[in-house]
């Protein structure tokens, strides 16, 4: 094959001694150009962006309860910054301006005062009962709406048509903390040989008398035997007192304390303190890990843990593990950007700051100072009309829709304290949406529903559920797949083996839940043990392939009942993510994302992954969410979904990109260097300044076509790539300056020569740099 | 008129189950279950059906006195004097036994033994701890919980609770000296619940519970129970053979039937065993009533002993049958056990 130049000698031929300079001003002008043009454009840009849009945030964020402010605060952050993200309302940035309460009537009066002379479109909070009332009214007078995620009191929105709970009220609480001992504790309870009495602990004040009444009402109309305690200076002493009352009184019993927030602690204390080790169940407010933080430093908890907290349940408005999607998706992302578990007072928050943004958006606001009065009016409406739960903006808690009170009533959480945790009770009620689609005898005759005065409910429960991992190999990118054995356990309540009719969609092979290999009862519920071993399928990303990391997932799902029937939760403690800490459990019952740490004891189980870090396993409970008619006529006009509960465990892992790069890319690096070389090669080596890029591209073609056939078919570039696209062009440009210096030098122009070739060396060494730069930027810590 | 009459009581007593006789009792809660069960068998079987409220052994011997009642039961033995000032027959019907069932978590069933002197020094607060170093030493190899005990006792006055303290009492010179025996004590610490139920309620929903039942109950229940020392130095579980063994180690002969089954001597015996007793009136205006009584438990000794056992019970072994005969032919002649 011919040569493609022939080498010339035209050194003879003069060099161009032409050239054009910019100088003085003009240069400086030149150069500041860009800057000006730019500088007005970003101007212009800034002058057109919508205004923020204002939303006040009052709540306690000092003082005693400052936990409950906090935690708000952080989880209506978190949304807004997810709203915002997403370009906001109509391109307007929301923006939080924040009033600090400190949890005290007079201050919140002042704060709310501030709040209406501030340029927000409507308010979140209080975190407290007591300020939520003393700010209502001047929210009225300023005609500003504000929603509340935590106080509770019936009075909060009574007779104040500006004031919105996301909440179901005090008394509603109690009526259904009444309606789930009748139909749940009482029934329910196996070692209940004799029914208990119920003694009723309340405090004198609003609050008390609320549950009072509230709980009265759920026990068909009836009053339990009720104890006070006078609230105020003296509240641990009336606390004693009320405990040596109760000590006298016989067992078995369950006392329910409806007291105030502050007094709720005390009242515990003393109760155990007197030697009263019966059944006590809380309201809402102590459903916390605050709460829980008011024992850890008294001297008998110290002494023995759980002194204070055994036997001790609580309601709540949501607990989050047993949540569906968004409840898990809220407390991993809660997790991450706090380091700390969400409890469901963020929650609710968050649900409080979602109905506002949505009354934002469909109040479609002119956010100006002229337009304020009118956009919070237009708010104030938009929040009155969400009373239809088909249209209702869909929260963690449900659809978000208000009653005639402006409150939210829906059935609450039933949970207990097991060391530091608050956790869903085995039997929870779940209210019967859509009693006309479903054969309620039969569900009745089955014992899946029960009723309550006029009300249906599903009794739900709630599958204690943990996945061991006892080995995993083959992580098969190509196949899609993964190899693994597994212990799985479930403690469910009940009956019959419901909740163990589950099945793994993804195991390419048989699972047969009526075969577990061991099965019997521990701490009175049901325990079932499965060996199970298989392939799984897996998606697998390889936008990042070598540097990637994979999380393949074992899933199951309950196959027959919906999740209003059986909800998987995380066992906490079964899988000691307690001791393990938030690492590798995903914080466990709240699902939140794993740090990066494989959990104890696993080495062994991922012994022959070779190629493969384990960062870390994350069990979560989940659901899976089919939108079906079902072919039933009653449906064909609904939006009608079926969300069953499921379970998964992530296995979070990075690949050995070292080990991939030294087996495989070895060859590509030494092409890089051989091309390079080619830059210094003598007149002489003309003609094979322009065949080694061949020759590398061609080599490293097969090179990336054997990486290739490693990997799936796939519609997308992965990184490894993108490097040997870098390569490829490398190439080229090395190919194009042998051209360029060869014609150069055959028309005596050295000295542009040099030039070509001075700039072909620095721009590989840059393209090089760069591409190592990148690389190094975006995957360096994986290395 | 009279011929009619005649032929009517003929009538009823050839077919006596057509004409039942109502027999009523009040008294502890301790025998219920099996006077239930033989109440439903004697009206099959001798035409008498039994009435009774469980309502305490208190309540019982009450009733006796007054004559509200056809006998009264009491699982306590009435004092000699008070006895004879209300004109009563006592005589046992029946042997229960008393178990300490335990919640104690991840303590196997019959794992855990406790002396009497350890049992009450629990019931006085004096032990407060499950991982108290006197129990540890009396439970080698079992891990017990860094838990507070939790005594639960009977609220109201009850056989069981004079069983259970008699035991503490014949074992704890403390006890005796500070608490004493009775159907209802001033108790030291702990929580009362009412009836056995009440207490196995208790007891179940509270970790680290402990309360004291009887076998039958317990036993029907399913509930953990605790191993006795008893008076040969021996942990025993309470099964029906340490019962009998327990039984057969009484001494029969003490006034009113009053035998003490506590802590017995045999080596395999139960300690805390306790006769149940039937009171009823020697007065000659209630003799139709008592002999209706007498005729019930004549009935009950013979053929109801099946039952008894089959509910955890120990039916009266058979010298101490005919003793309690004996007595009622004394009171109220041959026909005491006319139905036999």
């Amino acid at each position: 094959m011919a040569p493609p130049f022939r080498s010339r000698d035209l050194s003879a031929v003069p060099r161009s001694r032409t050239r054009h300079r910019l100088r003085g001003p003009h240069a400086l002008l030149a150069a500041l150009l860009p800057v000006l043009i730019g500088g007005a454009l970003i101007l212009a840009w800034l002058a057109q962006r919508p205004a923020p849009i204002v939303i006040a945030f009052a709540s306690s964020l000092s003082g005693p309860s400052a936990a409950t402010g906090r935690e708000a605060l952080a989880a209506t952050r978190i949304y807004l910054d997810e709203v915002n993200a997403a370009g906001g309302i109509d391109g307007h940035k929301l923006q939080l301006a924040l009033f600090d309460d400190q949890g005290l009537p007079p201050i919140a009066r002042d704060r709310a005062t501030r709040a209406v002379a501030s340029p927000a479109l409507a308010v979140l909070g209080h975190a407290l009962s007591a300020t939520s009332n003393a700010a209502g009214p001047l929210y009225r007078e300023g005609r500003i709406a504000a929603v509340t995620g935590s106080a509770s009191s019936d009075a909060t929105t009574r007779d104040n048509p500006w004031f919105f709970c996301a909440l179901s009220p005090n008394s509603q609480q109690a009526e259904f903390l009444a309606e789930y001992v009748r139909a749940v504790v009482l029934a329910h309870n196996s070692n209940f040989m004799r029914t208990p009495d119920i003694d009723f602990v309340a405090t004198e004040d609003s609050y008390g008398r609320n549950f009072l009444d509230g709980y009265a009402r759920g026990n068909g109309g009836v009053a339990p035997k009720t104890f006070t305690i006078r609230v105020g200076e003296h509240a641990d002493g009336g606390a004693a007192a009320t405990a040596d009352l109760l000590a006298q009184e016989p067992e078995p019993r369950i006392i329910v304390l409806g007291t105030a927030p502050d007094v709720t602690a005390a009242a515990l204390k003393a109760i155990r303190r007197r030697g009263i080790h019966s059944i006590v169940i809380l309201a809402s407010r102590a459903a916390s890990d605050s709460f829980v933080e008011q024992f850890a430093a008294e001297p008998e908890e110290r002494d023995e843990p759980g002194f204070f907290l055994d036997n001790v349940f609580a309601i709540a408005p949501m607990i989050l593990d047993s949540t569906g999607e968004l409840g898990q998706a809220f407390a991993a992302r809660y997790h991450r950007e706090t380091g700390a578990r969400a409890g469901w007072v963020g929650a609710a928050a968050e649900d409080a700051t979602r109905v506002v943004v949505e009354a934002i958006r469909r109040a479609h606001v002119a956010d100006t100072d002229a337009s304020r009065a009118d956009d919070r009016e237009k708010v104030r409406a938009a929040l009155a009309a969400m009373t239809d739960p088909a249209t209702a903006p869909l929260g963690i808690n449900g659809p978000l829709y208000f009653d005639a009170n402006r409150q939210m009533p829906r059935p609450i959480r039933y949970g207990f304290f097991r060391k530091d945790r608050f956790i869903s009770a085995p039997l929870q009620l779940v209210r019967v949406q859509n009693p006309e689609l479903i054969d309620v005898v039969a569900e009745m005759d089955a014992g899946h529903i029960v009723q309550i005065g006029d009300l249906l409910y599903w009794l739900q429960r709630v599958v204690y559920t943990g996945i061991d991992i006892t080995h995993l190999d083959r992580i098969d990118v190509r196949n899609g797949s993964f190899a693994a054995r597994f212990f799985l356990w479930m403690r469910y309540a009940g009956s019959d083996d419901l909740p163990t009719q589950v099945a793994f969609p993804d195991l390419d092979g048989d699972f047969n839940p009526a075969h577990p290999a061991q099965s019997g009862t521990e701490e009175g519920l049901n325990y079932r043990l499965y060996d199970v071993s298989g392939t799984f399928k897996a998606r697998y990303d390889l936008h990042d392939f070598p540097f990637d990391r994979q999380s393949p997932v074992i899933r199951l799902q309950n196959r027959d009942h919906p999740r209003e029937q059986v909800a998987y939760v995380i066992d906490t403690f079964g899988l000691q993510t307690d001791r393990t800490g938030a690492a590798s459990d995903g914080t466990a019952s709240d699902g939140s994302a794993p740090d990066g740490s494989a959990p104890d004891g696993s080495a062994d189980a991922f012994r022959d992954l070779q190629l493969w870090h384990v960062l870390g396993v994350q069990p979560f409970a989940a659901s899976v969410s089919i939108r079906s008619t079902l072919g039933k006529p009653a449906l064909f006009e609904t939006a009608n979904r079926v969300e069953y509960g499921a379970y998964a465990t992530e296995i979070v892992l990075e690949r050995n990109a070292v080990a991939f790069m030294v087996k495989t890319l070895i060859p590509l690096f030494l092409l890089v260097l051989v091309v390079f070389v080619t830059f210094f090669f003598p007149e002489t080596l003309a003609e094979e300044r322009t065949t080694i890029p061949i020759t590398a591209i061609l080599t490293s073609a097969v090179l990336l076509i054997s990486i290739g056939s490693d990997l799936p078919g796939l519609g997308y570039t992965v990184a490894v790539e993108y490097l040997f696209y870098v390569f490829f062009g490398l190439c080229l440009m090395a190919m194009f300056v042998g051209f360029l210096t060869e014609h150069l030098r055959l028309r005596a122009m050295k000295g542009h020569r040099d030039v070509i070739d001075t700039i072909g060396i620095v721009t590989y060494c840059s393209v090089v740099a760069i591409t190592a730069g990148v690389f190094w930027w975006k995957y360096g810590a994986r290395l | 008129m009279r011929l009619a009459l005649a032929v009517l009581a003929a009538a009823c007593l050839l077919a006596a189950p057509a004409c039942a006789q109502t027999l009523t009792g009040v008294g502890g809660t301790f025998p219920a279950p099996v006077y239930a069960k033989w109440g439903q068998a004697a009206k099959d079987a001798i035409g008498i059906e039994l009435t009774y409220d469980a309502a305490g052994s208190g309540r019982g011997q009450d009733s006796a006195m007054a004559h509200t009642a056809d006998f009264g039961a009491s699982d306590a033995p009435m004092p000699h004097d008070r006895l004879a000032a209300a004109g009563l027959l006592q005589f046992p019907t029946l042997i229960g036994a008393v178990v300490v069932i335990v919640n104690l978590p991840h303590v196997r069933e019959g794992e855990l033994k406790l002396t009497g002197e350890e049992l009450a020094a629990i019931y006085a607060g004096k032990i407060r701890k499950w991982n108290d170093p006197r129990l540890a030493e009396t439970n080698p190899g079992v891990t017990l919980p860094n838990v507070s005990i939790a005594t639960v006792h009977r609220y109201e006055p009850s056989g069981t609770s004079y069983a259970f303290t008699a035991y503490l009492a014949a074992v704890s010179p403390a006890w005796r000296t500070a608490i004493g025996t009775g159907t209802q004590v001033a108790w030291p610490a702990g929580a009362g619940a009412i009836g056995n139920d009440g207490v196995a309620t208790t007891v179940m929903t509270t970790r680290g519970g402990i309360g004291y039942v009887e076998y039958a109950f317990a036993s029907q229940n399913h509930l953990s129970a605790a191993r006795l020392r008893n008076h040969a130095g021996a942990f025993v579980r309470p099964t029906e053979a340490s019962f009998a063994a327990a039984v057969a180690a009484a001494d029969w002969t003490a006034p009113d039937f009053a035998a003490d089954l506590i802590d017995t001597v045999d080596p395999a015996g139960w300690p805390l065993m306790a006769p149940t007793f039937a009171l009823v009136s020697r007065d000659p205006t209630w003799r139709a009533r008592t002999l209706l009584a007498t005729r019930f438990f004549d009935w009950a000794f013979t053929s109801g002993g099946a039952i008894a056992a089959q509910l955890a019970f120990i039916p009266l072994p058979k010298p101490v049958q005919d003793s309690v005969r004996a007595a009622w032919r004394d009171m109220l002649g041959p026909a005491a056990t006319a139905a036999e």
